[in-house]
């Protein structure tokens, strides 16, 4: 199904916690699994996907190294505030491999809330955040 | 620009100057402090080094943590997640170098991978006539577990930056491994 989170589409990351200008949280919307977002150091990290406008989310689909347990929270509000939680989980490891993380959602959604809390190695990549679902009307 | 962030572990035996070193190293040798105050809990101090040559800069989170035993579970439960630390000991006291053996395994614990990134420190070598350590068996020690070896004085502010320098340039490294890593993913 077709991927909405894209910069190409609106999509912007309006919040992240690691800074590196050589790898910003943008290409985790630019629909290419070769660029990524990279922490810099220390968890929790976290970061904030915004939609243009109201979407129905079926599922959200995370792909990256290193990442050990995340959370991820919605927010239906325009503006990203009152977050509500959709999971917590922990990711099974493996060394130096992209690993993609499918979760349902199965709600309308505004903004992604996704909070790295930790970590297997001292350094995650994130290549991808994609959502799958509809517009709405 | 690269900011990168690090988690820094200051470890050693109650007294060999951990408080010390990291005051002198905070205020850029402005401040010694005279009288010895039991570090009873964990003291923050955020500090920014700048990686030499090139654009990243390393902020260095240390956690200077009280050495008493009857304060280790509360401070080993604070050292979750380590980056970098210093392993530090008093050149007048061969059992502070000893226990380096105990502090070590404790890091390592804690460490992600088990993969460990500091540096040994020989603190108070000012008391040259009470020294007790040569530089052979703490340079010896450092090898064992290929860490790099420092001889410093916080108290007449020598040689105070070079540890922390060389664990940020190591971070960094680290840092640049995990990208081309990351890359061919
Ligand atoms: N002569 C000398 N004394 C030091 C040095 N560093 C620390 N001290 C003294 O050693 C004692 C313990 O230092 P402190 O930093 O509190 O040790 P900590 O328990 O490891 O934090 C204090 O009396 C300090 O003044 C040093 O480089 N030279
Ligand atoms: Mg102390």
């Amino acid at each position: 199904m077709a991927n909405l989170a894209l910069s190409s589409a609106g999509v912007s990351v309006i919040l992240a916690t690691s800074s590196d200008d050589g790898f910003p949280p943008e290409n985790m919307i630019d629909g290419d699994p070769q660029t990524f977002w990279v922490t810099t150091g220390l968890y929790p990290q976290e970061f904030i996907v915004s939609f243009p406008a109201k979407v129905n989310a079926d599922t959200v689909s995370i792909q990256g190294v290193n990442i050990k347990t995340l959370e991820i929270y919605k927010g239906i509000n325009s503006k990203p505030t009152d977050f509500e939680q959709i999971c917590s989980k922990e990711i099974e490891r493996k060394e130096n491999e992209n690993v993609t993380e499918n979760i349902q959602v199965n709600s309308p959604i505004t903004h992604l809330k996704i909070i790295i809390t930790n970590g297997y190695d001292h350094f995650v990549a994130i290549s991808s955040v994609a959502v799958t679902g509809s517009a709405i009307n | 620009m690269t900011l990168l962030r690090a988690k820094c572990i200051i470890a050693g035996d109650d007294t060999v100057g951990k408080s010390a070193l990291t005051q002198v190293f905070h205020s850029d040798g402005t401040h010694y402090p005279k009288n010895y105050l039991m570090t009873t809990g964990i003291e923050l101090i955020v500090k920014s080094i700048t990686v030499p040559n090139t654009k990243a800069t390393v902020e260095l989170y240390i956690y200077d943590s009280g050495g008493k035993e009857m304060f280790s579970d509360h401070v080993i439960s604070n050292w979750d997640g380590i980056d970098v630390f210093l392993l530090v000991f008093d050149v007048t006291n061969p059992q502070s170098l000893i226990n380096c053996e105990k502090w070590l395994e404790r890091i390592k614990d804690k460490s992600y991978n088990n993969h460990l990134m500091g540096a040994v420190v020989a603190n108070k070598i000012d008391l040259k006539g009470r020294r007790d350590v040569d530089t052979n068996a703490g340079s010896e020690f450092a090898k064992k577990h290929n860490l790099e070896y420092f001889e410093c004085s916080a108290k007449e502010n020598l040689n105070i930056e070079e540890p922390f320098k060389a664990i940020a340039q190591s971070f960094h490294s680290h840092y640049e491994e995990c990208l081309e890593k990351f890359k061919c993913v």
